[in-house]
């Protein structure tokens, strides 16, 4: 790949460099990563919790993206499409949890390397304990809605896609989004007030 | 039932989106209808408001990772080896260097879309995939050791499978985590390394960082992480067993900065700072310096509050200042220097 080749995706658009990829342009891949990996991690980050998990995610919704972009079509945006593979793998990687292992035996033990030296995650103050602390409560919250309504949530408040590109997204009805919308944020509000939060 | 239905899909859509006109108005003769929704819809905006929306950050690029997935992939269709040895010589030098991901050279041929279409390439479901889900129940119940034999067994059957280097990281973090098991662990992360390269080369940073730790309490038989467990097992005077690990481990820079780190923790727990500040592992680390005799010591949580200074604060003459008294030592010397240097890289950035 050259520097010339670089500019020259960079230009396009999304639906073009997906039908550039669909041709065999693997650069072109390339720029779509760059331009959303960032997005897909965050959708990632909201079902798994856990940067190590999300990151596996992350990279694996990427790869499924570009093996199955072969059946996307530009009638679907490309956006909406990659949001649509990315939360599909996020469950099924949770269904399967293997990972959920590694994460454990980090989190418990008792001192963690990566605090010292490397500066990979440097000791977090109090501060930044107790905003973790209520991030996973909202983790855990998430964890007891049903699939369709974290869907949802996840991708209304924090992706702050609206209602009808996250219908396009999970493929059903507007009506249908927003039923699942109300009934999640009541739930997690219900979960959330329980334990002291907001 | 058909309105109270009508209200609520109105009521979400309105926490985020405004309503059009003859939408707002049928909310709200709902709501003078319903008072009881009104006062729900009031507290689910507030909900919605207070409800924390920033984006987790993403520190590292993904692209190399998914390049060599689709590479690895298309390798395999292909009946190529996973790298190339050219490929397999980057990736030891990329990750000697400290590089979290690999970047693969350009010139490794990519896959054809057309090839890796679903359905293509799924592997089958592997007998180790069995084992790694019991070994899942065993580790919820506390069955460490159990969790290992099971597994260890069942790699040493499949060590080829598709779920290998997973089951070959999820044994070296059992026994460095879990059942402290430090030579046994090195031989997992180095094996994890040569043999399972691919799956080293995603894994997260912490776990590179036991295998440089491991590697390091190696050149003692591991004696300097069996003690840091001792100090921290003490009950009695936790703080003098970890200085004293300091003390008598002057090369074991990563057991030394952990030992520091546990006494700026203890120091928290025992009440002796706030543990509600804002900087409280700061104030501890100094607390624990302004109390320590020992030079070595003193020098060592000089060093982390350098650390938290530059990382966490970007305080930088207060973070030069903290490693100028690190480097008075002749054992943290070299690591403040190198730090300073750093430090000074940065500020002509």
């Amino acid at each position: 790949m050259n520097q010339d080749a670089d500019r020259n995706w960079a230009a396009q658009d999304d639906d073009a460099l997906a039908m550039a990829v669909k041709a065999g342009e693997l650069a072109a891949y390339d720029e779509l990563i760059r331009r959303h990996q960032a997005r897909v991690y965050a959708v990632a980050y909201r079902f798994a919790g856990n940067r190590e998990d999300a990151l596996d995610i992350a990279q694996e919704a990427l790869f499924k993206a570009y093996r199955k972009l072969g059946g996307w079509e530009p009638r679907t945006g490309f956006v909406p499409w990659l949001m649509r593979v990315t939360t599909n793998h996020a469950i099924d990687h949770l269904r399967r949890s293997k990972r959920r292992r590694t994460a454990r035996l980090t989190d418990e033990y008792p001192g963690r390397e990566a605090d010292t030296l490397t500066g990979h995650s440097a000791a977090q103050p109090e501060a930044a304990a107790r905003a973790g602390e209520i991030g996973r409560h909202v983790h855990q919250a998430l964890e007891r809605l049903s699939n369709a309504q974290r869907n949802v949530f996840v991708l209304r408040h924090y992706e702050g896609l609206q209602l009808a590109e996250i219908a396009e997204v999970l493929e059903c009805s507007i009506g249908s989004v927003k039923v699942h919308l109300f009934r999640a944020v009541r739930k997690l509000r219900l979960e959330l007030k329980d334990i002291g939060h907001f | 039932m058909f309105r109270r239905r009508k209200a609520e899909k109105l009521m979400a859509q309105a926490l985020y989106e405004s309503l059009p006109e003859h939408d707002a108005a049928f909310l709200e003769a709902y709501f003078q209808a319903h008072p009881a929704a009104r006062e729900e819809m009031e507290a689910l905006r507030r909900f919605v408001a207070d409800m924390p929306t920033e984006k987790p950050q993403l520190n590292a690029d993904l692209i190399p990772a998914v390049r060599a997935r689709i590479e690895e992939q298309s390798g395999r269709l292909e009946k190529k080896p996973r790298l190339r040895p050219a490929a397999a010589i980057a990736a030891l030098v990329f990750v000697a260097a400290g590089f979290f991901l690999l970047k693969l050279p350009d010139a490794a041929p990519p896959g054809h879309l057309a090839d890796l279409q679903d359905g293509t390439a799924a592997p089958a479901a592997s007998p180790l995939a069995a084992a790694l889900s019991q070994t899942d129940k065993l580790l919820e119940t506390g069955n460490y050791a159990d969790a290992y034999k099971v597994l260890s067994a069942a790699l040493g059957r499949s060590p080829d499978e598709p779920d290998a280097g997973d089951a070959q990281m999820t044994l070296a973090e059992i026994a460095f985590a879990r059942l402290h098991w430090y030579e046994q662990a090195y031989d997992d992360y180095e094996r994890l390394y040569q043999k399972y390269h691919q799956t080293w080369l995603n894994t997260p940073p912490h776990v590179r960082d036991r295998r440089d730790l491991l590697a390091e309490a190696r050149l003692v038989q591991f004696r300097s992480l069996q003690d840091l467990d001792a100090a921290r097992a003490n009950k009695l005077d936790p703080l003098d067993a970890l200085a004293r690990v300091i003390a008598t481990y002057p090369n074991q820079a990563y057991v030394r900065s952990q030992a520091a780190l546990e006494m700026a923790r203890r120091t928290i727990e025992s009440g002796a700072v706030d543990p509600q500040s804002s900087d409280a592992l700061l104030q501890a680390l100094r607390h624990v310096r302004n109390e320590a005799s020992d030079p070595l010591v003193v020098a060592q949580l000089s060093y982390q509050m350098g650390y938290l200074y530059e990382s966490q604060y970007h305080e930088f003459d207060k973070a030069r200042e903290a490693f100028l008294q690190a480097s008075e030592h002749p054992a943290l010397q070299q690591q403040a220097r190198s730090a300073l240097a750093r430090l000074d890289a940065e500020s002509i950035q």
